[in-house]
């Protein structure tokens, strides 16, 4: 806990400036760079549009919501002392998913471009807000986690029945791409709508971060040492449905972002878990972007899913956490 | 005089079509006969067909919804039955083995397979008047002769999904004068095209693909604000969802609003 | 570091746990400078005793009172400033280093300047100023628990409460942690201790309190408390205490 600068996570912040250069930079068009760049942001020419309303605003989002993910991961690992935990366990990410989904389709139509993402934010808390009361007051992480997977299972049912009882074929594919998450499409204004809450999540987080430090001795410690009553976990829960639920909102489920960064990153904050959630920001932020450039390069009649492209790089890596488990290494 | 109108023209009908009791297994088919046919001779139209998505008025009580099953059908002892290339195939088969009717209707994906569709509707429903109306449309737009491209437009569809040189909708651009920009690198089917190179085309006339109310991702790249100039400028226009699910209803109108859409930007510069 | 002493009184405290008493008014005080045991048999209510004192769990009935002031009064940062807790079974969920670990007994002080100095005279205190960047994940459990001692005593909270502090440790370290249990006492602080070495809570501690069924069968010092008649009554259990300047040679017999 005492300050040292890590080398490893100063090269973490570092590449995703120039992560950004060649998510900038990549794309089925090629542009003018410097050109564009000096054509600001007012410029009507294609180049300009291209980088500042379409390349610039995609990359940010996909800084924003990797962001989002990764710290949302980290606290619930934190919060619930469990290596193997990620947002989804407490039903966030179904949660946004499943009213995203029930507006498309069985609601309100498309009026306006800020409904859905608001009403996907809504739908997290709301799913928290079930775990919460399922839980109990007072509630320890294991009855936290077994109230995340009953309130998780319910909303993967209630999608499943949406997918069966989808009014079209377009509407069952809508979904699922939903499910898959994607970042193609996505202006500033997605990116104006998440960032307050996701801003307002890490805010939550960050007063909830010496608890998560203290929760890492246990519950009985960490009430010891100040940390008692419903005030923090609350916080906790709450910072993590803003943030994945406003990540959710814009970009649909994207899986494993949340589960594998803190991983990787725990060795570099020396297991601590408060600095484990900027730490985890960091990485999220650059792996989702490095997935999204992926994702722009690749050719084929459909848009590859980014969803898809994070499980590629997550599932391996759980069968590796698997195997160390296995081995008897250290978490 | 409406009564007498409409019962010559229900006359008409009897002696041009033989057959009273009809039932359709596929979308087109279906619309094309609750378009073309007097409804008391459907006997049954798939259930899509009564989905607010193709419904375009309240379909009439007596018709039965299938939802492609050959039991369905057995009960309602149907004189024909229209199917389609794909689907329901299985129960197109059984049909047929249990001594049905049963004619295949090709689907149309060019102007030529689309006059094809309407010679094989024909033969099987007989005389039909806006049947054959529209053949004569068609035929009168395929021995146009091909006008050098005026302007030049491109189809942004649902999932960013564009339309090439092999298309139905192609071939409407390129009769009503407009240079399809799909095509122009090679593009024979489908293609997907991001928001990126819509900006680097530039296309005079954006083209946008109809159903936007219901699928809003797949409608996501639409409402981005580097197309809305488009909007604004009214350089954009709509082709209606029949197009991509039935062209023969209306590729003849799609092709006249092309024509004037052209006529109008062409007096905007 | 000059620390302020603590004063801690119990009225007719009362416990439950899921519904069922676990603690029945219990009477009792801790005064600065006095190193007290509760001992008992399995159950009897001792970590529930020292949970409710930590703050960690609400009395259902009942007052704590630290120096003049009501417990429930105190706010929780400003009550673990006071008060030091280390629980029964402790088991660091991430693999932390030693320094950091004992470093998050320092939380409710906030960002202290002087931190890695503390740390290093914590560690030292138990005899571990070797393990500091060893992985809490790779220690003994001997070595887990003084670290975690260290962790108890870093700060500067006037109340320390250890459950079982001893247990896994070997004789050695056992005598040291206890040696050093005594030394903060003696320094003024308040020192409660749940042990079931009865020998070793004879020898070190000033107060005994005697649990049994939530109840308090006897409180006062060992020669009073360690007699065979009350210990035969608690544990079911005959016994010996022979005593030698002071210090009681604990010889369990046969059960009763």
């Amino acid at each position: 806990m005492q300050q040292n600068n890590n080398p490893a996570l100063i090269l973490l912040a570092a590449l995703i400036p120039l992560a950004l250069l060649a998510a900038l930079v990549s794309g089925p068009v090629s542009i003018d760079l410097p050109a564009a760049l000096a054509g600001g942001w007012h410029s009507e020419a294609g180049d300009a549009v291209i980088l500042w309303q379409l390349r610039l605003p995609r990359a940010l989002l996909a800084i924003l919501v990797g962001g989002a993910l990764g710290m949302g991961g980290a606290a619930m690992q934190g919060m619930l002392r469990n290596p193997l935990a990620e947002p989804a366990l407490l039903g966030v990410s179904s949660g946004a998913a499943l009213a995203a989904i029930l507006l498309l389709y069985y609601g309100v139509a498309w009026q306006s471009g800020w409904l859905l993402p608001v009403l996907a934010i809504g739908g997290a808390f709301g799913a928290v807000a079930c775990v919460w009361l399922l839980a109990g007051r007072g509630a320890s992480a294991s009855r936290l986690v077994l109230a995340g997977v009953a309130i998780n299972a319910f909303l993967s049912a209630l999608m499943a029945l949406a997918l069966n009882y989808a009014p079209s074929m377009f509407a069952m594919q809508e979904i699922v791409f939903w499910l898959l998450g994607s970042l193609a499409n996505r202006g500033w204004d997605q990116l104006l709508l998440a960032l307050p809450f996701i801003l307002f999540g890490a805010v939550l987080l960050f007063c909830a971060r010496n608890y998560l430090r203290a929760l890492s001795l246990g519950e009985a410690s960490a009430a010891s040492l100040g940390f008692r009553g419903r005030r923090y976990p609350l916080l906790v829960l709450g910072g993590i449905a803003a943030a994945v639920g406003a990540a959710v909102a814009v970009a649909g489920t994207i899986g494993f972002v949340g589960l594998v960064v803190p991983h990787l990153v725990r060795p570099l904050v020396r297991q601590d878990p408060a600095r484990l959630l900027w730490a985890s920001a960091l990485a999220g932020a650059l792996l989702l972007l490095l997935a999204d450039i992926l994702v722009v390069n690749f050719v084929g009649a459909q848009e590859l899913r980014i969803g898809a492209v994070t499980a590629f790089i997550g599932a391996p890596f759980f069968f590796w956490l698997i195997v160390s488990v296995r081995r008897g290494q250290a978490l | 005089m409406k009564k007498i109108l409409l019962l010559t023209l229900l006359l008409l009908s009897i002696k041009a079509t033989a057959y009273n009791h009809i039932a359709s297994l596929n979308l087109c088919t279906d619309q094309l006969l609750l378009n073309w046919v007097a409804p008391e001779k459907i006997a049954s139209v798939t259930w899509l067909s009564a989905s607010d998505q193709y419904r375009k008025a309240p379909l009439p009580e007596h018709i039965h919804l299938n939802r492609g099953r050959a039991e369905e059908l057995l009960r309602l002892d149907p004189d024909l039955v229209l199917v389609g290339q794909y689907g329901a195939q299985r129960a197109a088969r059984r049909l047929r083995e249990l001594g049905f009717n049963v004619v295949d209707i090709p689907d149309a994906y060019s102007l030529e397979q689309l006059s094809q569709q309407l010679q094989a509707l024909e033969n099987v429903l007989g005389e039909n008047p806006p049947l054959e109306k529209q053949k004569a449309l068609l035929e009168k737009m395929l021995a146009q002769p091909q006008r050098p491209a005026a302007a030049s437009a491109l189809i942004l569809s649902a999932n960013n999904i564009t339309y090439g040189s092999g298309m139905l909708e192609h071939q409407l651009l390129e009769l009503a004068g407009f240079e399809n920009l799909a095509a122009a690198d090679g593009t024979e089917q489908l293609r997907r095209v991001s928001l990126e190179e819509v900006i680097a085309a530039q296309p005079d006339l954006l083209v946008l693909y109809g159903g936007e109310k219901d699928f809003a991702i797949a409608h996501l790249a639409e409402r981005h604000p580097v197309l809305r100039h488009y909007f604004d400028r009214d350089r954009v226009f709509t082709l209606p969802s029949e197009l991509s699910f039935c062209p023969a209803l209306v590729a003849a109108d799609v092709l006249q609003q092309l024509k004037e859409k052209r006529k109008s930007l062409a007096a905007k510069q | 570091m000059k620390t302020p002493t603590l004063q801690v009184s119990c009225r007719d405290l009362s416990l439950e746990r899921r519904r069922t008493p676990v603690l029945r008014e219990i009477n009792c005080a801790f005064s600065p400078g006095e190193l007290t045991a509760v001992v008992g048999p399995n159950g009897a209510g001792k970590s529930s005793l020292l949970e409710t004192l930590a703050g960690v769990l609400a009395p259902a009935s009942g007052h704590i009172e630290l120096g003049d002031r009501d417990a429930t009064a105190i706010p929780a940062a400003e009550r673990a400033r006071l008060c030091a807790y280390l629980p029964q079974s402790e088991a660091p969920a991430w693999s932390l280093c030693v320094a950091d670990l004992v470093a998050l007994g320092l939380l409710p002080w906030g960002r202290a300047a002087d931190r890695p100095q503390r740390v290093a005279a914590a560690l030292e205190l138990v005899d571990a100023t070797h393990l500091s960047g060893r992985a809490v994940t790779r220690l003994s459990g001997g070595e887990l628990r003084r670290v975690q001692l260290a962790r108890l005593l870093v700060g500067d909270a006037p109340l320390l409460i250890a459950d079982e502090p001893t247990a896994a440790l070997d004789i050695r370290h056992q005598l040291q942690l206890m040696h050093t249990f005594r030394n903060q006492a003696d320094a003024g602080k308040t020192v409660v201790l749940a042990l079931h070495d009865l020998s070793l809570a004879a020898r070190f501690c000033d107060r005994i309190l005697l649990l049994c069924d939530g109840r308090l069968a006897a409180q006062g010092a060992p020669q009073d408390v360690f007699t065979p008649a009350l210990i035969g009554d608690v544990y079911g259990v005959s016994c010996e205490f022979r005593w030698r300047d002071g210090v009681a040679d604990f010889v369990p017999l046969d059960l009763l």
